[in-house]
């Protein structure tokens, strides 16, 4: 059993480290593109740290970046992220549990299946607008993920050493 | 699956339940209030010093970059820009007699001007470009405390349409551009007249292009033909405006629906 103290000052610091990726993400990534589109990390900041917490506080985490995605960004819906987020940060938790170790691995796999659920989602909600685009979306996507895959290995390094940090007994 | 059956069996309904009260509220907010969320606001706020800083630091770099640019492009343009300035300045002389007639005209038969002259602008700055790959909007440092409003439309220095504020918080505000997925109004291929309906389409958003549907089967587009915004301003938008130069009929237009 975490001693409260300790279980504020892990989500804090989870806290403060998703900030800093929203921070890099808003003044450098956003000014870059790779194959056409920009390298989009909200995903990998909602999976990564699902992979490491497990699946319950990955789900409750995954929640509040969603929710803050969703205040910072435009979109067609006004809940998107804090709809498909949890979701994400379930299948991430899950997969770490049962079929792969939190690592570099998984986060590929879970950056690749948050990356196929928003995406699909999106894809989902223009075909209810009447402006179906299915196969410009997965193209999107498909870019999307290859844009942000160079960016998995400092994002699991990073969120491995939060959780090292804030793991000390295990 | 036995480990998301224990899961589902002991947390889902309160995952389902806080997702969807956070969904719902959001979405209330979001319909009650006529430009932004409190919370959207407040989170604008927030971040809106560090969309100008990163900005300036941006800009610092560009300008750094501009400076060591070669001239010599610059010389060429200018003297091209010389003798287009020449040429333009004759064909001035040679329509001041036209525009004297047409404004003789204007008067004698009582007409009211296609174009409204735009007043009440606000000078803002770009704070922030796209900031997904499924939404083309920019981030404008001016809101709501300057009277700015969902809706209102943003022009470029030349007067060409930019875009229409979706969001408007109190010091920031965002806009949903041309291209944009949600854009759709009438437009008119300047050469013909033939009318349309410009609507943003995902798979030409990354390009800058509209799709232009509802044209008469008849159409006979050019490459390279002007369309203009024709006046049918959809619902919401503040002021009217006619002129896009931009907007060129591409080389191979796409099929009329």
């Amino acid at each position: 059993m975490i001693a409260r103290n300790e279980t504020i000052f892990k989500w804090a610091l989870y806290a403060a480290a998703t900030a800093l990726c929203l921070l890099i993400q808003g003044g450098l990534l956003q000014r870059l593109e790779f194959w056409g589109v920009i390298p989009f990390l909200y995903p990998l900041l909602a999976a990564i740290p699902a992979t490491f917490e497990g699946p319950l506080p990955g789900t409750i985490f995954s929640l509040c970046v969603g929710v803050v995605c969703d205040l910072l960004l435009p979109g067609p819906i006004p809940c998107l992220f804090t709809l498909i987020f949890p979701l994400i940060g379930l299948c991430a938790g899950l997969l770490s549990q049962s079929w792969l170790p939190a690592g570099f691995l998984c986060s590929l796999v879970s950056a690749a299946a948050a990356f196929l659920l928003t995406d699909s989602f999106r894809c989902l909600i223009l075909w209810m607008q009447g402006k179906a685009a299915w196969q410009a979306g997965a193209l999107v996507m498909v870019r999307e993920f290859c844009a942000a895959v160079p960016f998995l290995v400092p994002l699991t390094l990073f969120y491995r050493s939060v959780y090292r940090k804030t793991h000390l007994d295990d | 699956m036995i480990g998301l059956k224990n899961f589902l069996k002991q947390h889902g309904l309160w995952v389902l339940f806080a997702a969807a009260v956070l969904s719902v509220a959001m979405a209330v907010m979001s319909v009650l209030s006529a430009n932004s969320s409190p919370l959207v606001n407040l989170t604008g706020i927030l971040v809106s010093p560090f969309r100008a800083g990163y900005t300036a630091v941006a800009n610092w770099f560009n300008d750094l970059q501009n400076y060591y640019k070669d001239t010599t492009d610059l010389l060429a343009e200018n003297a091209a820009l010389r003798q287009q300035i020449a040429k333009n300045e004759e064909t001035i002389r040679e329509a001041e007699a036209a525009v004297a007639e047409n404004e003789l005209l204007h008067q004698l038969l009582d007409l009211t001007r296609k174009r409204r002259d735009l007043s009440n602008f606000e000078a803002c700055m770009v704070t922030e470009h796209a900031v997904s790959n499924w939404t083309s909007s920019l981030t404008l440092n001016k809101g709501t405390s300057l009277d700015i409003q969902v809706g209102d439309c943003v022009i470029d220095a030349c007067g060409n349409l930019v875009g229409v504020v979706s969001k408007a918080g109190t010091n920031w505000s965002t806009v949903l551009t041309l291209v944009d997925t949600d854009t759709s109004l009438g437009a008119q291929v300047f050469r013909t007249k033939e009318l349309g309906v410009a609507q943003g389409d995902f798979s030409l958003m990354r390009e800058n292009r509209l799709r232009l549907d509802y044209l008469p089967a008849d159409c006979t587009l050019l490459p390279g033909d002007i369309v203009v915004t024709s006046g049918l301003i959809p619902p919401g938008w503040s002021s009217a405006l006619w002129w896009n130069p931009r907007w060129t009929i591409p080389a191979r237009p796409p099929t009329p629906f």
